[in-house]
């Protein structure tokens, strides 16, 4: 991966009627990197995928591919391949006929045709199914046809529509792995269009979290998990409290707040964030504060609460506690490791926080 | 096992309705001129007359002219509007729905004599083209009805997918879209042909000098000698609609298999 940018959003706005889908978004996506879009249904994720693939033209704005305008350009003159949601697999065709579908065009010799498609099923581990209806494969191995047939044309960028949103649990895991693995092994630049969070954190180098049509955020997994800017962004991706803080002092790196129920704390200031002395959001992982069973605090700084509800996720255990200076009770997780005990409801317990646990929200 | 009343009745039901049409073919073969039982022997001379008879050759082939052109264009017509009705949403589509598939509910002789009386004010002349004309507007339902049934649920990614992977517009109809729905064309084809070709009401009040099959053999029904001969040729008839359908019914449901939606019911 290197910085050049290989894909190229600039200002593009894309209107259907009254409804404005797209709204002005200007984005770089760099050669080689696993870049998704994620966001809730109806954010413009998939309108804007399309709008690269060319089954779409923008409203206003530009997409430059490799340095090349767009506008106009259909979706066979594009240097883009697809993985659709439903994976579009042509049903009257056989597994080797669909991966050596575009090929077609390419007017290669017999030999070298075959070599290609069968290199392709190999990559994906379906060497062996290439004679097979198509139809007569599965879920995830239809999914697996539909890589194939786009890896096949060697496309400067690899655009996949939600592609894991049809398969079961286990099967999505493990091709997400196996995505990831694929793409730093093809080294071609990967567009993955999610609504699943942690999809798009295991497997993206970055994400641009989408919200009615504009990009809120867009940083690598561990900057959009750890300091979400906003409370759309925070609320989207992962648990997050939600505590609210009166501004003390801001410096051009630091701020210091006042948050109901846990008192003073100076914190690092998020880039560009500009405050003007009122009420100021703070978010709090659940996994960033830790209760203390009885043990020395290992945090400086200590709140008491009350259990008001365990809920047990096997590893995990998420206390609901209820904090007397604050209306509504507080997320906390626990890891279940060795020798911790489980709390239960109405018990008194202490949190254990430090300045870390907090990230100012714009 | 016990008798249960509901069995008794679907037996009656269907005997009712087909015992009457298997007469046809028994006395077709019946060497004599009189329909009645008990038959006096085997033959095949009726189909031999039948095979010799210069009227029925014309009026065969006038059938397999009309029902030809009536089977192309009205399911050429019936591509366009399935298409529309399956893929677009628009401004009275319900109403534009119901008045499509309206002939196949509408009493046939009305339909008949209205086309008639439009047609003569027209100052058309009545002649194989004006039944074609009726035909056409009898047998779009029916070819409306099968198409979307193998347009329905085929999905547009299909042919996105095929631009996608560098196919232009007009390789991605010939190497996506035509053959997914190919049966489905095929089963129209043959319906609307069958259609056609049994057809005799619009027929009747349609044309000119020149009959049609079901016309040939009611003209015939006038001269008691000749019933052993409509016998075997509405035998022969029943036979070939038998065949058509049946053909564009597995045609049918392999298209709807193709696209991925299943087969539910009958084609309406």
């Amino acid at each position: 991966m290197n910085d050049r940018a290989i894909i190229q959003i600039d200002g593009v706005t894309r209107r259907f009627g009254d409804f404005t889908a797209l709204d002005a978004v200007s984005v770089d996506i760099r050669q080689g990197e696993f870049f998704s879009l994620l966001g809730p249904s109806g954010c413009g994720k998939t309108t804007l995928l399309r709008l690269i693939a060319g089954f779409d033209e923008p409203t206003y704005g530009a997409i430059r591919i490799d340095g090349q305008d767009m506008v106009g350009v259909p979706p066979n003159r594009r240097p883009t391949n697809m993985v659709f949601q439903s994976y579009a697999i042509f049903p009257h065709l056989t597994v080797e006929e669909n991966v050596a579908y575009g090929l077609r065009r390419l007017h290669l010799d017999k030999q070298e045709r075959r070599r290609r498609v069968q290199e392709a099923l190999d990559r994906v581990d379906l060497g062996h199914l290439g004679a097979r209806k198509s139809n007569e494969v599965s879920g995830g191995q239809r999914q697996r046809v539909a890589l194939a047939r786009a890896l096949i044309m060697r496309p400067k960028v690899l655009l996949l529509d939600e592609p894991l949103s049809a398969l079961d649990k286990k099967l999505r895991e493990q091709m997400q792995v196996e995505l990831r693995h694929l793409q730093r092994q093809v080294g071609i630049t990967f567009i993955l269009v999610t609504h699943d969070q942690e999809e798009a954190l295991t497997m993206s180098d970055r994400i641009a979290v989408m919200f009615n049509g504009q990009i809120a955020q867009c940083d690598r997994p561990e900057e959009i998990y750890q300091h979400p800017r906003s409370r759309d962004v925070a609320e989207f991706i992962g648990g997050m409290n939600f505590l609210e803080a009166t501004l003390l002092r801001q410096s051009e790196t630091a701020i210091e707040v006042d948050v109901a129920g846990f008192g003073r704390a100076e914190l690092k200031k998020p880039a560009g964030a500009v405050y003007n002395g009122g009420p100021v959001t703070i978010g709090a992982r659940p996994e960033r504060m830790t209760l203390l069973f009885g043990e020395a605090p290992g945090l400086a700084r200590v709140v008491a609460g009350t259990v008001v509800e365990a809920s047990y996720y096997g590893d995990m255990t998420y206390y609901s506690i209820a904090i007397d200076a604050l209306e509504r009770p507080i997320t906390v997780s626990m890891r279940n490791t060795i020798g911790r005990r489980s709390l239960v409801a109405g018990e008194k317990v202490e949190i254990g926080w430090s300045p870390e646990s907090l990230v100012p929200l714009a | 096992m016990k008798i249960r009343p509901l069995s008794v009745y679907a037996v009656a039901y269907l005997a009712f309705l087909y015992v009457p049409v298997l007469f046809l073919p028994i006395f077709s073969f019946n060497d004599s001129a009189i329909v009645a039982f008990p038959l006096k022997g085997i033959t095949t001379q009726w189909y031999d007359q039948l095979w010799n008879n210069d009227a029925m050759h014309g009026a065969l082939w006038n059938s397999i002219k009309v029902g030809t052109a009536s089977a192309v264009i009205s399911t050429l017509l019936g591509i366009c509007g399935a298409r529309a009705l399956t893929r677009y949403t628009f401004r009275g589509k319900r109403g534009m729905t119901a008045l499509i598939m309206l002939p196949l509910v509408l009493p046939e002789i009305i339909v008949a004599v209205s086309l008639l009386v439009v047609l003569l004010q027209l100052g058309f002349s009545l002649s194989l083209v004006s039944v074609t004309l009726g035909h056409i507007l009898m047998a779009i339902p029916f070819s409306i009805a099968v198409l979307s049934s193998s347009f329905e649920g085929f999905d547009r990614s299909l042919e996105e997918a095929s631009l996608d992977l560098g196919e232009g517009p007009a390789g991605t109809f010939f190497r996506v879209t035509l053959p997914i729905v190919a049966p489905g064309i095929l089963s129209s084809l043959l319906i609307t042909f069958t259609i056609s070709l049994d057809e005799f009401i619009v027929a009747f009040f349609l044309t000119g000098t020149e009959s049609t099959l079901p016309i040939y053999i009611w003209s015939q029904l006038r001269f008691t000698a000749k019933l052993p001969h409509v016998l075997a040729l509405g035998s022969v008839l029943l036979l070939a609609s038998f065949v058509l359908l049946s053909v564009a019914e597995v045609l049918r449901q392999r298209a709807a298999k193709r696209v991925g939606t299943g087969v539910t019911g009958g084609f309406i």
